[in-house]
């Protein structure tokens, strides 16, 4: 097993697979991707009041031996934040890898609207599962995952307003590329689609009206190896 | 003033036109990691300009039947192509949407002349992939300027207002030599907050401002 | 020779292209199919032949058959109990479940009461028809003449429910329990910008006539416009500072509320309903001559619209007096700049007013109702002593079921401002 997983690596190395949202990592090799993501969420719930800047997006990975790796994602505008971290796991197949995981996400949230101090804050789980196809330095992933809701709690000032527990909130797919754009540095583009009855971004908006949104999502991020 | 209810016929005309652009934008981002990289490992700093026509494809406005659609685009990009093939850049422009000119129509507030003139300047960060010898594809997302002129009953009102959206760009280009190249542009422009699209058909130039 | 745009190195990369194209393929299917986030289809009622020649109800039928009723049986989940109320001679039914509600419009059709109309779950988009239809109507007649009230709990009420395209149908059946404790209470159900927000999906747009007109029937007895001046000094009904995709469906104005003209107004943008940015003039009017709301709360979106609305306020305060019609118009303070401003203007004290800041604040300005955001709580205390000046206390912005229960069961408010009019007027008419 021990040759099984160098061997691997040693691929890894040669191709030079330096992916932050790849299904496979180096084993003990530590990469990040700094970037932002606009979500176009539709404009009668968030009306004026949510400010409609991008997120800053930060990804982290770290490589395990068995072909486990270490993941972790942190989605921030000051007002919403929402780390996520997780393990996953994947199975080689020729030039395609296929992993499986689960991250397990934090959403803090607080802001002033009109004179109330609202606040959010929310426990999350994503099971995922990727594909991911690698040709040469060239990597693709399309990725599918199911959000979780398992605690969440919404508050304005003392009062907390909402207690949700244990509640499926949607589906997304994911479709990312990661290529080498500039010496050791690569970019990742990508393209989310969530079909989701809460979208952590409008929580100031409080929603109360139950439908289920569909919300693209562009992103894109440099990695660094 | 009278304003002509949508037509029925116009809907699925539009909602095949949203389709193609979400098509298009897909089709951007894989095509921007599918080729390999280029055997010249030089980094150039390319400045683009284009300009032809720019057509407003109307969702949600349900203008007059004689609001004029198409008019000037104009658009102008800077990007650093580095050794690979992927590059990156900031475009804008001046794109016209729509326009109504009336003489001496009558209203409830008696007889006017009108003129209404939207245009768009788009600041968008572009991704740029060439997919051919000859063929490159552009995708970008940022926001609009939408800068509105409105002249009616003795006034005249200029206003703007920004809009998130998304453009996918496909650009054919000839080589005229190793610092410039002349080419066409046809440019979807999803201006995805306002519910607004634009077509442009360009005639592109594309110089090459610094190499290393 | 060297190019601008070099040659692409073809060959091994060709497979990752098909594949990228067919995933694409499939994204886009998948992305085209679902991206459009559904919209509401409002039922309509052109073919609704049942109601054509129907006659109004006597009064005496209206007044003795309101209150609140039991549900016996319902192949629907809207709770056990529901509310029953005539509004401007609409049969008004407001449910246990999510302030479910059922309008019916209808009558008298020789020996049958025959009422047709719509109902809506105000949280989803759930909506379709509805229909009610008492064959012999002798007993009830005989039971209300004598005004043995409590004897119509052996009368079932049965409405069949359909889909919105009619294609599938249920049925719901009610009996009187009993009068509504409250019915004649001096309570204020305030429906925020109108009667809701475009993101609720009523069938018209946010602070526009109609919806104005369809808030009574889903509840409210009172209503909070939000006002906006023109460059030429018209208020106007409008929430948002620019024209946007949000309020405006229809025109080719966009920017800034306060840069154009009146008659460029009325003249380029229309709402999503197709209808036109109401003046508050035209409210006020329409409001008196079109409704039976008693309470009107302006709700002031630039300091700027202060002056212009305070004669109107006046006019149409006195125009209704003249109609014997009960209807009070405030202009509400939302913030200590509004308050200054309001203190500059001649005679501030005799001028109805709304103060949401604090209670110092409702004195110094010799404001008729005090408002405060609901997040402050029932505040019992205060608000008694607001009331024992013989001022009124609203609280806003009440949405959630649990909490509108609470501030009625624990709370002394006069009125509750509420994007779900039908909410509140379930649990207050039901308490």
């Amino acid at each position: 097993m021990a040759c099984l997983v160098k061997a691997q690596s040693n691929e890894i190395d040669t191709l030079t697979h330096r992916g932050v949202l790849y299904a496979r990592h180096s084993p003990y090799a530590l990469t990040w991707s700094l970037g932002i993501a606009i979500t176009s969420i539709p404009r009668d719930i968030v009306e004026e009041e949510i400010n409609r800047f991008p997120f800053l997006q930060a990804d982290i990975a770290y490589g395990l031996p068995y072909n486990f790796s270490l993941v972790a994602k942190l989605n921030t505008m000051v007002l919403t934040n929402r780390l996520l971290s997780g393990i996953q796991w994947n199975y080689p197949l020729s030039s395609f890898d296929i992993a499986l995981g689960t991250d397990i996400g934090y959403l803090l949230g607080f802001v002033t609207i009109n004179g109330f101090d609202n606040s959010i804050n929310s426990w999350l789980v994503y099971p995922y599962i990727q594909c991911g196809y690698h040709h040469n330095e060239i990597l693709v992933s399309v990725r599918a995952e199911a959000e979780y809701i398992t605690s969440q709690q919404t508050f304005a000032g003392d009062i907390q307003v909402s207690d949700t527990r244990n509640r499926r909130n949607g589906l997304a797919f994911s479709l990312i590329i990661e290529q080498p754009f500039f010496h050791n540095q690569r970019c990742a583009l990508g393209l989310k689609i969530s079909y989701s009855d809460f979208v952590y971004q409008a929580w100031p908006a409080f929603e109360t009206f139950k439908r289920t949104l569909t919300v693209p999502e562009v992103f894109c991020a440099f990695t660094f190896p | 003033m009278a304003y002509s209810p949508i037509s029925h016929l116009l809907l699925p005309m539009n909602i095949m036109l949203n389709k193609i652009v979400t098509l298009i934008i897909i089709v951007i981002i894989f095509t921007v990691g599918t080729l390999q990289a280029q055997e010249s490992k030089k980094n150039q700093l390319l400045l683009t300009a284009a300009a032809g026509i720019s057509f407003n494809s109307i969702d949600n406005l349900r203008l007059p039947d004689d609001a004029r659609l198409s008019g000037f685009g104009s658009s102008v990009s800077l990007i650093w192509q580095p050794e690979y093939l992927l590059s990156v850049g900031f475009e804008t422009g001046w794109l016209f949407m729509n326009k109504i000119e009336r003489t001496n129509i009558t209203t409830q507030f008696g007889s006017t002349s009108i003129s209404s003139l939207w245009q768009a300047v788009p600041l968008l960060c572009i991704f740029g992939m060439k997919i051919h010898d000859n063929v490159s594809l552009y995708g970008g997302f940022g926001y609009y300027d939408i800068i509105a002129v409105n002249e009616s009953f003795g006034t005249t009102v200029a206003t703007s207002q920004m809009n998130a959206g998304l453009s996918g760009a496909l650009d054919y280009h000839l080589n005229l030599n190793s610092q410039s190249a002349f080419g066409a542009r046809f440019t979807l422009h999803n201006i995805t907050e306002l519910q607004q699209r634009l077509i442009t058909l360009q005639f592109s130039y594309h110089y090459s401002l610094l190499a290393w | 020779m060297h190019s601008l745009f070099p040659k692409c190195p073809h060959g091994k990369s060709d497979c990752i292209q098909y594949i990228a194209v067919l995933f694409s393929f499939c994204l886009f299917i998948l992305h085209s199919g679902c991206i459009d986030n559904p919209e509401i289809i409002h039922p309509t009622f052109e073919n609704d032949t049942i109601i054509t020649h129907a006659k109004p109800l006597q009064s005496l039928v209206m007044n003795s058959t309101e209150g609140v009723y039991d549900i016996v049986s319902s192949s629907v989940n809207w709770g056990s109990k529901a509310v029953l109320h005539w509004t401007n001679g609409a049969l008004c039914f407001y449910f246990e479940n999510s302030g479910i509600y059922a309008v019916l419009r209808g009558g008298t059709v020789n020996n049958t009461f025959a009422f047709s109309g719509l109902w809506r779950n105000p949280l989803t988009i759930n909506t379709g028809k509805v229909q009610c239809i008492i064959e012999d109507t002798t007993q009830i007649m005989s039971i209300i003449r004598s005004g043995t009230i409590s004897q119509l709990t052996t009368i079932p009420i049965t409405l069949n429910i359909l889909s919105n395209a009619g294609e599938s149908r249920q049925s719901l059946t009610l009996r009187y329990a009993r009068p509504s404790k409250y019915r004649n209470e001096n309570y204020f159900i305030i429906a925020h910008r109108g009667g809701g927000r475009n993101s609720d999906l009523l069938p018209y747009s946010e602070n526009s006539l109609e919806l104005i007109r369809f808030s009574q029937y889903i509840g409210a007895n009172a209503v909070e416009i939000d006002i906006k001046l023109t460059s030429d000094g018209i208020p106007i009904l409008y929430h948002d500072t620019d024209f946007n995709s949000r309020l405006i469906g229809n025109g080719t104005l966009i920017g800034p509320v306060e840069s154009f003209s009146f008659t460029q107004i009325r003249t380029f943008a229309k709402l999503h309903d197709g209808s036109n940015i109401p003046t508050l003039r035209e409210a006020l009017n329409f409001i008196i001559d079109s409704t039976s709301l008693r309470f009107v709360w302006l709700d002031i979106k630039s300091a700027n619209a202060m002056r212009a609305i305070i004669p109107l306020q006046k006019e149409f305060t006195q125009k209704a007096q003249q109609k014997n019609k009960l209807l009070f118009i405030a202009a509400g303070l939302a913030t200590e700049e509004f308050i200054q401003d309001f203190m500059t203007i001649p005679q501030f004290s005799t001028i109805p007013s709304i103060v949401e800041t604090t209670v110092d604040d409702m004195r110094k300005v010799n404001a008729k109702v005090f408002a405060p955001r609901w997040t402050l709580g029932t505040q019992n205390e205060l608000i008694q002593s607001v009331q024992t000046d013989g001022r009124f206390a609203f609280v806003w912005t009440l949405d959630d079921q649990k909490f509108i229960r609470k501030f009625l069961a624990e709370g002394q408010f006069n009125g509750i401002l509420t994007n779900f009019p039908s909410i509140v007027a379930y649990e207050y008419y039901a308490q």
